[in-house]
């Protein structure tokens, strides 16, 4: 059942996603050749407004689009499983947790196209803007890169105390898991406010604000222990903690625990406390 | 093909007499084999535990037999048949004299309005019901003249 | 076991003050079509879906084939509710899919010979047919499948007479001596035939749950009158 209900979750979701990352990859495609001509180094006002009002709508675009893909997937979790739709979601022969799994796995897949999309059309436009003002072409940069590469990490570990690789692993783990931690909760305010006999939106937003204002005191509040405690006691336990700090390990426990939470709320409404009108 | 129930009395007694008046009447003639009782019921649109109901008073009273690979078939005792028409001409024909007699004719003047009337019937046998009421009219008028 | 369903002393209570479901019990066996009747917030619905799973009770028990609703009895469940449930925006056969994926007992052959006898089309979007339209596709993918429990929810209030009586038709032809279908409706008069018994509801309560002949003998008059004359406002 888990992998039928994620092959049709699958099919009624992919269109609207696709459809905003086909016009990211235009809008980028368009960017970078663009720098092949010497629109950019022209004196001429009118084209230079054009020039600094074609950034601004990239990067509004840019904004926009992961906006629109965020909210395409909460509004997609709160049509199906709460509104007319839920009438047949919820008699279909499978489990609460199979829902919520198939629902937060296709938000999660999603938003990550949309992060690393964003980020590589960043950085091809960068890249092309950097290497036709300087001259520099492809080919010799990378050839250059990899040359230097070792020297790199080299540099890195002992500047930091440890690795580039790890770091880097552990920040996408900690990302990865802010990204979970974002959906549940989402999903568990939209669930909350289900709980309420009328303004059910409005009470799903409410809730939301407020779990957002409790977790950010309590963060508040354990970052005054955190700043008691010397860096080099906790040396001892991390070699990472020197970028990364306590503060990054206690984010990443509070997200644990806040994606169990979360999920357990979720589940438990949806099981117990269906309130479908 | 849709009947029609009448409101007050319950609708398997409605269906079985039905059934008693097509078998009385030659629709299915002796030997023959009826519809099954889902597309039966399907055709008239009742529910078949109800047609089958019917269908069990049917075969109680002998008029329907059950062969049980091949489905349900007309009795081919005629004399049985002749009887159950002959019973259910009565039970109609009880019924009519107790209307007229509440329309408040005598027995006297019921049987001769019947002989009238079966007089005139067998006269205008092979016409259209429709020309029979002209004629009648046309008759009366003629009366009148 | 007897009975497809057993209710026993089910109560349900919204915010401490509306008791939709008032200490019902009842059983609902095997082979019956059984009409659901009672005025607007009786607790049809409420009582419906409870049965599919839908809604908790705060008292009492529901047991469909011995279990208790969940994803088991959902299996045997074909249930119709009385609004657009389906998204709007899929194709009529990629419905037929979706049912025919998660539902063992869809029949995908008899939902596409049905389409084709109310001369519908299957490749267009749900959103493009009319509200009655709309509620005949709705209807032909509940009665496609061979379950063993139908709920039906107004299933001919929305559509034409002659649709009516090919939707009744449908039901009756469906009909399986293992099976049960729940009808709830206004339209007694239409359906009165084709019901074996009825449940009267009101206030949360089952005010007579008796055969539809019964009835009849009874008080020698239609379900439909009889309901008016208990009914009335």
């Amino acid at each position: 059942m888990l992998g039928k209900l994620m092959k049709h979750e699958w099919l009624s979701t992919w269109k609207v996603p696709t459809a905003l990352c086909i016009y990211l990859g235009i809008l980028t495609i368009l960017g970078c050749t663009s720098f092949v001509s010497p629109l950019w180094q022209s004196d001429n006002m009118v084209v230079q407004v054009i020039a600094g009002f074609s950034i601004f709508i990239y990067i509004l675009s840019l904004i926009g689009i992961c906006i629109a893909i965020f909210a395409y997937f909460v509004v997609r979790f709160y049509r199906n499983m709460y509104t007319d739709e839920g009438y047949l979601m919820h008699t279909l022969p499978v489990k609460s947790w199979e829902h919520i799994l198939t629902k937060g796995l296709t938000f999660f897949i999603w938003s990550l196209i949309s992060v690393l999309a964003v980020f590589f059309s960043i950085f091809s436009i960068i890249f092309s803007a950097a290497l036709s003002v300087s001259g520099i072409n492809w080919g010799d940069f990378f050839s250059q890169l990899q040359e230097f590469w070792p020297e790199i990490m080299r540099e890195f570990r002992a500047f930091w105390g440890t690795s580039l690789a790890t770091t880097i692993i552990l920040c996408i783990v900690a990302a990865i898991c802010q990204l979970i931690f974002s959906i549940l909760m989402i999903y568990g305010s939209i669930s909350i406010g289900q709980t309420f006999n009328r303004h059910k939106v409005m009470a799903s937003f409410i809730a939301y604000v407020c779990l957002n204002m409790v977790l950010s005191l309590v963060r508040s509040l354990l970052q005054i222990p955190l700043l008691l405690i010397r860096t080099e006691q906790l040396d001892r336990f991390t070699s990472v903690s020197s970028i990364l700090g306590p503060s990054f390990w206690m984010n990443l426990v509070m997200n644990g625990i806040g994606i169990v939470v979360f999920y357990l709320i979720t589940q438990i409404i949806m099981q117990k406390k269906l309130n479908l009108d | 093909m849709s009947w029609n129930f009448d409101n007050d009395r319950p609708i398997y007694a409605q269906l079985l007499e039905r059934l008693q008046m097509q078998i009385v009447s030659g629709r299915y003639s002796p030997g023959d084999k009826l519809p099954s009782v889902r597309e039966l019921a399907a055709a008239v649109n009742v529910n078949p535990n109800t047609m089958q109901k019917a269908f069990a008073e049917l075969e109680r009273s002998g008029l329907i037999t059950t062969q049980r690979t091949s489905g349900r078939y007309v009795t081919e005792d005629t004399q049985m048949i002749r009887q159950v028409q002959k019973d259910l001409a009565c039970g109609h024909i009880r019924q009519f004299i107790q209307k007229m007699k509440e329309l408040g004719f005598s027995l006297e003047e019921i049987k001769a309005l019947i002989e009238n009337q079966t007089a005139f019937a067998s006269q205008n046998k092979e016409e259209n019901p429709l020309l029979l009421h002209e004629q009648s009219h046309f008759a009366s008028q003629n009366k009148e003249d | 076991m007897e009975n497809l369903v057993t209710i026993d002393s089910l109560t349900k209570v919204y915010d401490n003050r509306n008791i939709a479901v008032n200490n019902i019990s009842l059983t609902i066996p095997k082979g019956k079509i059984i009409g659901l009747l009672g005025p607007n917030g009786s607790g049809k619905t409420t009582l419906i879906k409870m049965i599919n799973g839908l809604l908790c009770p705060n008292h009492g028990s529901i047991r469909i084939l011995d279990h208790e609703p969940g994803p088991e009895t959902k299996k045997h469940i074909a249930y119709l509710p009385d609004r657009t449930y389906l998204e709007n925006s899929k194709k009529i056969y990629e419905l037929i899919d979706f049912f025919a994926d998660f539902y063992e007992d869809f029949q995908k052959e008899k939902a596409y010979a049905m389409l084709k006898s109310l001369n519908i089309e299957a490749d267009v979007k749900l959103k493009t047919l009319s509200k009655g339209t709309k509620e005949k596709v709705q209807l032909i993918l509940v009665m496609s499948r061979n379950a063993d429990l139908y709920i039906l929810d107004e299933p001919i209030a929305g559509v034409d007479p002659a649709a009516r009586d090919y939707i009744l038709k449908t039901i009756i032809t469906n009909y399986n001596p293992e099976a049960s279908i729940l009808l709830s409706t206004h339209l007694i008069s239409d359906i009165e035939t084709i019901l074996d018994e009825v449940i009267f509801i009101r206030y949360g309560q089952i005010l007579l749950h008796c055969s539809v002949d019964d009835i009849r003998s009874a008080q020698g008059k239609s379900v439909d009158a009889y309901f008016r004359e208990v009914f009335a406002c």
